[in-house]
């Protein structure tokens, strides 16, 4: 007894702390814009209609992550070595469950909404997750090789290797995949509507700039401290360093603004960028695989979501001298921090 | 090709190297001491990785604090966390090496491709970085360091985690190199492989160089030598791993 206590312990605790590391979301630049549709409309006593959609689409993707085995944070190779009987194992099979989150947001489903209707889609669509995510990492298993951001191409040129990483890095996190269902949501509607609004469009791609802005916060979040051993080893400047990373994020963001309105997404992503870059190179925000990026919130991803925003729709209205200028401003901000880099990296204290 | 004079680094009040002389002109040094003792940060501090705060280095010809692009080309380092990405295959790490250090991508192609099959990971080289063992990882990161064919090498821990054919196929690797006038410098626990390695040898405890000389100098055992300039066997008594298994 004592022992299954001691595992179910040491698992509530990787739990707990795996639910700490959804804390990303109160610092996401799209789920802040989620929050600030909701408390408008109820300012003014409407249901935050208008927020469902976004809503939806953010409690699919937390599916993924969340609807995993809880037991599956114990390495199998340790489970199996520990002295616990069949029975013990049968039982600490049964109660892991009662430790797994999606039980709690379920609980908390229907206490919010009683609607058994929407609690029993919810319930479905998450077994469905969890059945294909055990079938997919078995698939793995059996197929180590395979992995589909193997398939990002090599870029040419001396930055070339970089630049795939920091894709292959960014498409490990879920805000590509908000964005691609906003982008292609987007898409649709532009392109099937009979009566499409004009502005939609461009507010469309700045949606999509800013589900995918919060990364730029933290451009080395997911390189740990083993890559930045590497970037200090390699012979480049601080600004070849972020220029892989930056441009990393504008090919992902080009894709995904293109079937809406282009240029005002990539006028917010030069933004977000030029903002972003201060927190890159001063501030250690990690971020995790298969989560939603994290960031601050004062100043720099207020002022990705105010400045992106602004510069976006002034690019729609005065034209594309607005990219030109936002351009510049991005390429001053490359060079400074590419600077700083250079000096706080590997130059003497 | 690798001097130092007086070289100090400190952590807060903790003097991680406490006045580090150098003067290695060519061959294979090799660095001894305990865990915590100051060899990681002594690489660390000759390969730029960290900024000493007192004293002059010249690496190669280059100061770290004044050329450090220049020092990095001229330098290849298996750094203690080996500083790999997750999202790399192991021949993409390689790849991404090749061009940075000036090699077009047939010759990163060919270099890398004799590289894995010495290292003999040619036929894991599409194996991400997060599935591979600890031995792929660090043979990776060798690989990288011998990519441009540096002038100095710097290699913490070469021979932890690496299998013995591996291992002996390392060894005359450094040797090949080394007799081609190539530095090398590195750290290691393996006694017996420095024994038979090296051709100059430092022992640093608590952040100072303890012992000093060529190989060849070396009369006594390494291993009675160590276990007397640098620390002596744990002789602690563990009376329950004595008493019947329960």
């Amino acid at each position: 007894m004592a022992a299954l206590l001691a595992i179910l312990a040491a698992l509530r605790k990787a739990i707990a702390r795996d639910l700490s590391s959804f804390e990303s979301l109160k610092v996401n630049n799209f789920f802040l814009f989620v929050l600030l549709l909701i408390a408008g409309t109820s300012s003014v006593g409407l249901p935050p209609t208008s927020a469902y959609p976004f809503l939806l689409v953010l409690s699919v993707l937390i599916l993924f992550p969340m609807s995993t085995d809880p037991l599956a944070k114990i390495p199998p190779d340790r489970l199996a070595l520990w002295p616990l009987s069949m029975r013990q194992r049968i039982a600490l099979r049964v109660t892991s469950f009662l430790l797994s989150p999606l039980l709690w947001i379920m609980a908390l489903i229907l206490w919010r909404s009683a609607s058994l209707v929407t609690m029993l889609s919810y319930l479905a669509l998450a077994l469905g997750v969890q059945i294909a995510s055990a079938t997919g990492q078995k698939l793995a298993g059996r197929q180590p090789h395979f992995q589909l951001l193997r398939y990002v191409p090599q870029v040419p040129g001396p930055l070339g290797g970089l630049i795939r990483k920091n894709l292959r890095q960014q498409l490990s996190l879920l805000d590509p995949y908000l964005a691609l269902v906003l982008s292609i949501g987007g898409g649709i509607y532009r392109f099937t509507s009979p009566n499409v609004d004009p502005a939609a469009p461009v507010i469309l791609g700045l949606l999509v700039a800013l589900a995918l802005s919060t990364y730029t916060q933290s451009l080395f979040g997911l390189d740990g401290a083993a890559g930045m051993t590497r970037y200090r080893l390699l012979p480049l400047r601080g600004w070849q360093i972020l220029l892989a990373k930056d441009v990393a994020f504008l090919v992902l963001l080009i894709v995904l603004v293109v079937p809406l309105s282009p240029l005002p997404g990539i006028t917010f992503g030069l933004a977000a960028l030029a903002f972003g870059h201060h927190s890159s190179v001063f501030l250690r925000i990690p971020q995790r695989r298969w989560r939603f990026a994290g960031g601050r919130l004062l100043p720099v991803g207020a002022l990705q979501a105010i400045g992106g925003i602004s510069l976006g729709f002034a690019e729609s209205n005065f034209g594309p001298i607005v990219l030109v200028w936002t351009l510049l401003g991005f390429g001053a901000s490359l060079f400074w921090y590419g600077r700083c880099w250079d000096h706080s990296r590997s130059g003497p204290s | 090709m690798i001097l130092c004079r007086n070289v100090v680094k400190r952590f807060g009040s903790f003097t991680a190297l406490g006045g580090i002389d150098l003067d290695l002109p060519g061959g294979i040094c090799a660095l001894l001491g305990p865990n915590g003792a100051g060899k990681s940060t002594l690489l660390k501090v000759l390969t730029g990785l960290l900024a000493p705060d007192l004293g002059s280095i010249e690496i190669a010809g280059y100061d770290p604090s004044k050329d450090p692009l220049l020092l990095k080309r001229s330098i290849g380092v298996l750094p203690e966390d080996l500083g790999l990405f997750d999202a790399l295959t192991i021949a993409e790490h390689l790849d991404l090496a090749g061009p940075i250090y000036g090699l077009t991508r047939e010759e990163t192609r060919e270099r890398g491709d004799a590289l894995l099959r010495v290292l003999g990971i040619d036929k894991t080289r599409h194996t991400f970085l997060d599935q591979s063992s600890h031995g792929m990882r660090k043979k990776t990161a060798l690989a990288m360091a011998l990519l441009h064919n540096p002038r100095v090498l710097f290699l913490d821990e070469p021979f932890e985690g690496i299998d013995p054919v591996s291992s002996k196929a390392i060894q005359d690797l450094l040797k090949a190199v080394a007799a081609r006038g190539i530095t090398v410098f590195l750290t290691s626990h393996v006694l017996s492989i420095v024994d038979t390695l090296a051709t100059d040898i430092r022992m640093i405890r608590g952040g100072r160089i303890v012992f000093s000389s060529r190989m060849a100098d070396v009369t006594r055992p390494l291993e009675e030598l160590y276990f007397d300039l640098v620390e002596p066997p744990l002789t602690e008594d563990l009376p329950w791993l004595r008493s019947s298994p329960s």
